[in-house]
């Protein structure tokens, strides 16, 4: 509005608006688990429906009169269709993701507003100002700060949301403030760097510090890649990852892969000193076309934990190692598509099997699909054991130039239980969305 | 003589021999008996009519016979008797009569005639190629296509392929193309069944129309070839200096929804909107379910190292909008498979998707714990959720330390530190071997340590 109303006279003229209004309603049945006194364990009670509905708007505006100034944003309004159960932050329900006014010409951007920023260390959300450089395509830069918003929230850090689950949560703001930079010297060498430090409103205490390197090189065939975030405020290894993928000419490719992990956790909970213990583990997957239309993956990734440090009677057998075994294969003939993947996972505390089956109808405007899904899950330290059945179809269809209505229906069935707590998987899932675009084509011509 | 029978229009040459010319030698004076066309220019005289037959075969003098006449087959021939006469007098060469061009190879005796080889042709006007279809002057023989209007769709078809347009010769013929050579078998609408931009080609529009060519080309499924330049592992990613460079040839087979299906967002990039938009005829390369070389299996885990490159990277195929679809929670429904819920719990546990990236714990995953039962419940001798471990209590630690995410799904700060406090409850020291870095001053040290 701001912008519209300081726009020189007649500019307007060339004011254009798109928005984007995305419609999700869900229907996803859930028997929560009742405790039963008389038999002292936990059963699964009746069959209830969280209803969430959920409505997207984004919206960019241009052509206010000065070259390269746009609006943008993105507003979720929640609610539900009725259901007395509560789909996690349905009952919140309105959330603005980013709405900024942003100045961009051939060598710089300026933001402000509420924004999101990617980086490598986490996606922050805040209200402030972010100004990026970039002299020409190979080298950028860019500088950001504000008031910080809780990760994933996308509100201040003493929102109600969480005071009232946890009382612990703090009471002060947040800010935030952080700086990277990115160069591609020569062609497909890359580096990147980042550095990100949240402290409370009055300045009286470190939230998180963190600091990441990332790097790349490629010669067509072969590429490696590395990547590090650092805790400083722990002084510790975050995440890092280091990754070779070698790309044979046929469309094969292989990748092996070693990484560590340690999460990061905010300076102002508790959990970053109850001695997190981090892991580091190793993968290699491969991918390759085995037929002219068909298309074979497999992967395998070990995790090695640190081993338990405390020693008691009452230790549970955990395993050092994890495995993790996946095998998928894909087949397009046509309109025709097919997959189906199997996936198998050890040593986490339980042991899961899954498959997956879906085979597809797909035209320009329209698709169908129908998916047969099956997992297995044996639990040492979970809820409990079980085997589950699931049928189900999805569908999509294009509306005009840029809109379109999809939806997906799902049943699945639970059998086998086990354990002294007695879950029921069984349920009904659905979803419908419609998705429309309004307002100017800006593809149509550039501005 | 019968010089002057080289008259005639046309495009027009007889398709096969169907009169026995031997069976009637030396009974006619001349050619131009029966083709009398060939001197007088009318089409309808240039084959004789079965009425002229009778003449003879009427049943008293010979036996009357059945024929047909003579079927004129259309071709795209740049030749005219009449105007191939009047050069070679010019060029005083008046040894050239029909039998020149008509007699049967080795013929010795008069009627032994048949219709002109291209190789009698070629005779005089002699390539510099050894190859017929190869660089030659087409023009000297042939009409353009859009010219050839006699020609039939199943003519045009079967018009020959040059050894020169092989798989490789789609990307270089844009230089061949300046040749008027291509107009011989190629209209524009050849062009404009892969070309988006045939409209804005210059050469492309030189070739002309033809209705007939337009119906041959308008069915048939066409397939655009990767170029080498393409292949590059990386050219995805640096594609778009290439598109914004000057006299970038993008439009030659992407439409502007070739771009859009990865740039959705974009919608002030100057070169995508150029481009021009996919029609009918030419679709353009569909670029959908395309992905950069280096977005393979799991690249949603590693993609924030992606982001180095600043949003900017991404936001060239992505809209902002692709982010919050899974980094706000509760709507992600294209990024776990449909079924997540009821088995994350082995990817919660190793951490491998990062869930905090995308889900405030405490708010997003202990309310939907809680409403699934999962939470601890006053008066239980223990939780549902540590059903399968007995004594869970003494045996956390260990739990939770590889995992602390998965506790804080459930279990509020103030539940662990119940226990874990310097100042009440069973005063359990939860910081293992290892002091906890850092200042002392910070929230999480002061909650226990007054």
């Amino acid at each position: 509005m701001l912008l519209a109303a300081s726009a020189p006279p007649g500019a307007l003229a060339q004011l254009q608006l798109r928005a984007r209004s995305t419609t999700t309603a869900q229907l996803i049945q859930l028997r929560p688990l009742r405790y039963d006194t008389v038999s002292a364990s936990y059963l699964a009670g009746d069959a209830a429906a969280a209803t969430p509905l959920q409505q997207d708007i984004e919206l960019t505006a241009w052509g206010f009169g000065v070259r390269g100034l746009r609006f943008a944003s993105m507003i979720r309004l929640r609610s539900s269709l009725g259901s007395s159960l509560v789909w996690p932050r349905s009952d919140d329900h309105f959330d603005a993701y980013w709405a900024f006014v942003e100045l961009e010409r051939e060598s710089w951007r300026l933001r402000a507003g509420r924004i999101q920023h990617p980086s490598p260390i986490i996606m922050t959300t805040f209200d402030g100002a972010a100004a990026m450089w970039r002299p020409h395509g190979r080298l950028r830069a860019e500088v950001f700060g504000g008031r910080s918003l809780v990760r994933a929230l996308a509100e201040p850090a003493t929102t109600s949301a969480i005071a009232s689950l946890d009382p612990f949560v703090t009471s002060q703001g947040q800010l935030v403030a952080g700086v990277s930079a990115w160069a591609e010297p020569v062609a497909a060498v890359s580096a990147g760097f980042a550095y990100q430090r949240e402290v409370t409103s009055d300045f009286g205490a470190l939230v998180g510090e963190y600091a990441a390197l990332q790097g790349g090189w490629s010669n067509g065939r072969v590429a490696l890649s590395g990547s590090a975030v650092y805790d400083l405020g722990h002084d510790t290894w975050g995440r890092s990852r280091l990754s070779g993928v070698l790309s044979a000419g046929s469309g094969a490719s292989a990748e092996l892969a070693l990484f560590q992990r340690r999460p990061l956790f905010p300076l102002n909970t508790i959990w970053g000193v109850f001695a997190p213990q981090g892991h580091w583990g190793a993968s290699v997957t491969g991918e390759a076309p085995l037929l002219p239309r068909v298309r074979v993956s497999a992967g395998y990734t070990m995790r090695r934990y640190q081993p338990t440090t405390e020693t008691t009677p009452f230790l549970p057998q955990l395993d050092d190692v994890t495995h993790t075994v996946r095998i998928a294969a894909s087949l397009r003939q046509g309109p025709w598509q097919a997959r189906g993947a199997w996936l198998l996972n050890l040593g986490y505390g339980g042991e899961h099997s899954g498959f997956e089956a879906l085979g597809g109808y797909r035209r320009e405007r329209w698709d169908v699909s129908g998916e047969l899904v099956a997992f297995q899950e044996s639990e040492e330290l979970r809820v409990g054991s079980g085997t589950v059945y699931g049928i189900g179809a999805s569908g999509r269809v294009a509306i005009g130039a840029a809109s379109g209505l999809r939806g997906s229906l799902m049943q699945y069935f639970h059998r086998d239980t086990g354990g002294a707590s007695a879950p029921n998987w069984s349920q009904l899932r659905a979803l419908i969305a419609l998705e429309l675009t309004f307002g100017a084509n800006a593809d149509g011509g550039a501005p | 003589m019968i010089a002057p029978l080289l008259l005639l229009v046309t495009l027009q040459q007889p398709a096969g021999d169907s009169f026995p010319h031997a069976a009637h030698a030396r009974l006619f004076a001349s050619c131009t008996t029966c083709h009398a066309g060939v001197i007088s220019g009318r089409r309808d005289e240039l084959m004789p009519q079965p009425a002229q037959c009778r003449t003879c075969h009427d049943g008293t003098t010979e036996a009357v016979v059945t024929w047909a006449g003579a079927r004129i087959e259309p071709s795209n021939l740049r030749f005219e008797h009449r105007r191939h006469e009047q050069e070679v007098r010019r060029e005083g060469d008046s040894a050239l009569t029909c039998v020149t061009c008509h007699a049967l190879a080795g013929a010795t005796v008069f009627m032994a005639a048949g219709r002109a080889s291209p190789e009698r042709c070629l005779s005089c006007h002699a390539h510099r190629t050894a190859d017929h279809l190869v660089s030659a002057p087409c023009a000297t023989c042939h009409l353009p296509l859009r010219d050839a209007r006699a020609l039939s769709i199943a003519r045009i078809q079967a018009l020959p392929k040059p050894a020169t347009h092989d798989d490789r010769f789609v990307f270089s013929h844009a230089t061949e193309a300046r040749s008027t050579a291509c107009q011989t078998c190629h209209t524009k609408e050849s062009c404009s069944a892969c070309h988006v931009n045939a409209a804005r080609v210059p050469e492309i529009g030189a070739l002309g129309s033809s209705a007939l060519a337009a119906a041959v080309f308008a069915t048939g499924r066409r397939s655009y070839p990767v170029p080498p330049s393409h292949q590059a592992r990386d050219f995805a990613r640096g594609h778009g200096v290439a598109a914004k460079a000057p006299g970038a040839t993008c439009a030659s087979c992407h439409a502007r929804e070739s771009c859009l299906g990865c740039h959705g967002s974009d919608e002030r990039v100057p070169a995508i909107g150029a481009l021009p938009a996919r029609s009918a005829r030419a679709m353009g390369v569909d670029l959908s379910d395309r992905r950069p070389a280096d977005h393979g299996a799991g690249f949603e885990i590693r993609h924030r190292d992606a982001t180095a490159a600043t949003d900017q990277a991404c936001g060239s195929c992505h809209r902002q909008q692709f982010c919050v679809s899974c980094h706000a929670a509760a709507s992600a429904d294209a990024y776990h498979v449909a079924n997540f819920v009821q088995r994350h719990s082995a990817a919660a546990y190793r951490g491998d998707t990062d869930c905090a990236a995308c889900h405030q714990v405490t708010a997003f995953c202990s309310a939907c714990h809680q409403q699934a039962g999962l939470t601890p419940v006053a008066g239980a001798a223990r939780g549902a959720f540590h059903d399968g471990v007995a004594n869970w209590l003494f045996a956390h630690g260990a739990v939770a330390r590889r995992s602390l995410e998965t506790c804080a799904s459930c279990h509020t700060q103030t539940f662990c530190t119940g226990c874990h406090s310097t100042t009440r409850g069973l005063r359990v020291n939860p910081h293992g071997a290892r002091p906890p870095a850092g200042d002392p001053n910070r929230p999480s040290c002061r909650a226990c340590h007054r």
